[in-house]
């Protein structure tokens, strides 16, 4: 096939067809065609799957072909023109910034319907799923339509395909932030059951992936700032006993769920994964944070059994009630909480570690001793 | 199962064990000759910062001369957008921080900053600052600490640090601190070696280094060296050739080099190269770029080596060019 301008026309065409009439698009590809035959049609596109691929013979003349065009139009009125360029261009290479910002300007003069371009850029994400340039468009049209109309569960849907298929995919867990802060918190009562859930399983089915750590990292976190409806059940899950305690401190039972339940099953049947130890290292530095950072007096300090070990906060209970507004160091160390971590954390070390493990545990060990000052 | 090794890299025999300067000098000097390559063809939007890798490599290895520095101070000035003063990647494309960097940074080390409207840049950047003191990489908004760097970087390479709010420049960098002592690219984003290297020279910059937990991020970064010797980004994830820059020259501002086993890591380096085209890859036997190399080279010159200029860990350009602009960004002892 002699690939003049008419036969680029006709390609690029026939791509635009079926992106803007298959309205369930969902896979583009570009094909290595080594040795393959180029008098047939470059298209490949399977309407039952809803998948489209390109042979790489002639994408990167489409893509020449395509940004002439594009700089050549991008001032005049034709944009329906202009897009069918940026399509092309933009499924070739997504990184291209300068296309996406003129997709900007036609969105911001209401040319561009937004839910074909969330549908565009979710095309693009299924052939690039680390394209920081396609998460961004996104954001863009949600700050748009406002963030209340955002379908959260097509984000859902997309984050969980895209980070199945790319491990550690930053911009994608960056976008489920985004998402969390913005939708989430703000327009659901369950988000945070609901990811805190979604982020156990997932860091138990994908160890070795830090990225999903850091997001269950995120959503303990925000306890700090909103009230958790089954605090009482995770309370009773590590405690045997209903929590009763304040948003200031339901952080701390997560981080003893996750001591006691969440990393001991973790460590026990994935052994060797660094991703497990540095979410141990959050799990105790937040503790640790935490029981520094107590300074008011606060009735309501949760007085617990643990594990049948005394009451763990007495101490801090104690300091308060003497009118100790902020707990030194010192102080802190005379906790019960303080002293259960320690003894928890050497009885751990002590265990029988093999491997990459033995490894590991020497340089937690270490780390607990120099940066945390916690010697076990 | 050791199953961290399952993501190591194991160098065979067949690797170079030598620095192969000379390939690395007509690798260079020949990129993008050949527009017929796929990937060059698709990349003019960063050819700027294209420039940049392979100026500053040239210049590293004391090749500056190899490339043709009018044709590349003209297309600079083409690249200056005359209305908002910024840089764009290549000719026809949008200007943005990331190019505009990387054009002063070419000029800089031409000593040829005149070329361009200077002021321009100065109210560009000045531009892209927000109300919390972040900065956004064009006027279309995302904000990145890469852009907080890049935004000082280039005023400091300009004197021009007066034109923008430090001090809310630095909260909202602070703002993006780890528990681990990292920084990710926005407040609440995963500690990413790359974008520590941007925070940390940043804070080196603006003679703010005072703010970090230093202990604590030199341990999480040379922890990044593995078992090859290469260091990775992030937790259980390979090692990368251009890590080694953005780790190193992090604890370099740190003054925590001497965490790092030089010689594990000169060995892995060495083994990135390719010793028939020349040029370094991410890994062992990958396909090589001139990205990969600037920050290769840079990474055996901050160990060292004698071969190569002395680089500046906060720059990353050649320590000579800085001491002659005489800055003099923070360096913890």
């Amino acid at each position: 096939m002699d690939c003049d301008n008419e036969m680029l026309e006709k390609i690029l065409k026939k791509v635009n067809g079926v992106v803007k009439e298959d309205n369930e698009i969902r896979e583009f590809t570009l094909i290595p065609s080594v040795g393959k035959d180029r008098n047939v049609s470059p298209i490949n596109y399977v309407w039952e799957e809803h998948a489209l691929g390109l042979e790489t013979w002639c994408a990167g003349l489409l893509f020449g072909y395509a940004q002439k065009q594009i700089f050549k139009w991008r001032c005049r009125k034709d944009h329906d023109t202009l897009n069918d360029y940026l399509v092309i261009a933009l499924l070739i290479n997504p990184e291209v910034r300068t296309f996406w910002n003129i997709k900007r300007e036609l969105l911001d003069g209401n040319l561009l319907d937004c839910s074909t371009e969330l549908r565009f850029s979710r095309l693009v994400l299924s052939w690039k799923p680390k394209s920081y340039e396609a998460y961004s468009y996104r954001i863009a049209i949600f700050k748009k339509i406002g963030h209340a109309k955002m379908d959260f569960r097509e984000e859902s849907d997309l984050l969980d395909s895209v980070t199945r298929n790319t491990p550690n995919n930053y911009h994608a867990w960056n976008h489920r932030i985004w998402c969390f802060e913005n939708y989430m918190l703000v327009y659901e009562t369950d988000a945070l059951s609901r990811e805190l859930r979604f982020s156990e399983d997932w860091i138990k089915t994908h160890v070795s992936e830090h990225t999903g750590f850091h997001y269950r990292q995120h959503v303990i976190d925000s306890l700090k700032g909103h009230k958790l409806k089954e605090i009482d059940e995770y309370s009773k899950l590590v405690l045997n006993c209903d929590s009763g305690c304040t948003a200031q401190h339901q952080i701390l039972y997560l981080l003893i769920y996750e001591l006691h339940k969440v990393l001991p099953d973790l460590h026990h049947h994935f052994p060797g994964h660094e991703s497990i130890w540095y979410h141990r290292k959050y799990v105790v530095h937040t503790m640790h944070a935490h029981l520094c950072q107590i300074h008011s007096v606060d009735r309501d300090i949760p007085q617990f059994e643990f594990n049948g070990a005394a009451k763990l906060l007495d101490g801090v209970a104690r300091s308060c009630r003497n009118g100790v507004r902020c707990l030194k160091e010192e102080q802190m160390q005379s906790t019960n909480l303080y002293k259960r971590l320690v003894l928890n954390e050497r009885e751990f070390l002590d265990g029988d570690f093999k491997d990459e493990d033995v490894r590991l545990s020497r340089n937690y060990r270490m780390w607990l001793r120099c940066i945390v000052g916690i010697i076990v | 199962m050791a199953t961290s090794m399952v993501n190591e890299v194991k160098g065979d025999d067949s690797v170079p064990k030598e620095l192969l300067l000379e390939k690395h000098v007509s690798f260079l000097r020949e990129y993008g000759q050949n527009e017929d390559n796929f990937e060059y063809g698709i990349t003019d939007y960063l050819r700027m910062s294209g420039v940049y890798w392979g100026l500053t490599a040239l210049d590293l290895m004391g090749k500056l001369k190899e490339l043709p520095e009018n044709e590349i101070v003209e297309f600079v000035q083409k690249c200056q957008d005359p209305e908002s003063g910024g840089i764009s990647g290549c000719i026809n494309h949008d200007p943005h921080l990331l190019h505009t960097v990387s054009a002063i940074q070419v000029l800089c080390i031409y000593d040829r900053l005149d070329a361009i409207n200077v002021e321009g840049v100065i109210k560009y950047v000045k531009s892209l600052q927000k109300d919390d003191g972040s900065f956004t990489g064009d006027k279309w908004g995302e904000v990145d600490t890469r852009f907080s760097f890049c935004a000082v970087l280039t005023l400091s390479l300009l004197k021009r640090m007066d034109a923008i709010d430090v001090d809310k420049a630095v909260e909202f960098v602070e703002s993006c601190m780890n528990f681990d002592g990292g920084f990710g690219s926005r407040p609440l984003s995963e500690s990413h070696a790359g974008l520590i290297y941007c925070c940390v020279g940043f804070l080196s910059i603006t003679q703010r280094l005072d703010i970090i937990k230093r202990d604590t991020l030199a341990w999480w970064l040379c922890e990044r060296q593995l078992p090859s010797g290469g260091l990775n980004g992030r937790p259980e994830k390979l090692p990368d050739v251009c890590y080694s820059w953005w780790v190193l020259s992090s604890l370099s501002m740190l003054g925590r080099l001497h965490w790092i086993d030089f010689a594990a890591l000169e060995k892995f380096i060495v083994s990135c190269q390719d010793s028939e085209t020349g040029g370094f890859s991410d890994r062992p036997g990958d396909i090589t770029d001139p990205y990969h190399t600037l920050f290769g080279l840079a990474a055996l010159s901050l160990m060292g080596n004698g071969a190569l200029k002395r680089v500046n860990p906060t720059y990353c350009m050649p320590q000579e060019v800085i001491d002659k602009l005489e800055l003099k960004p923070q360096i913890l002892n």
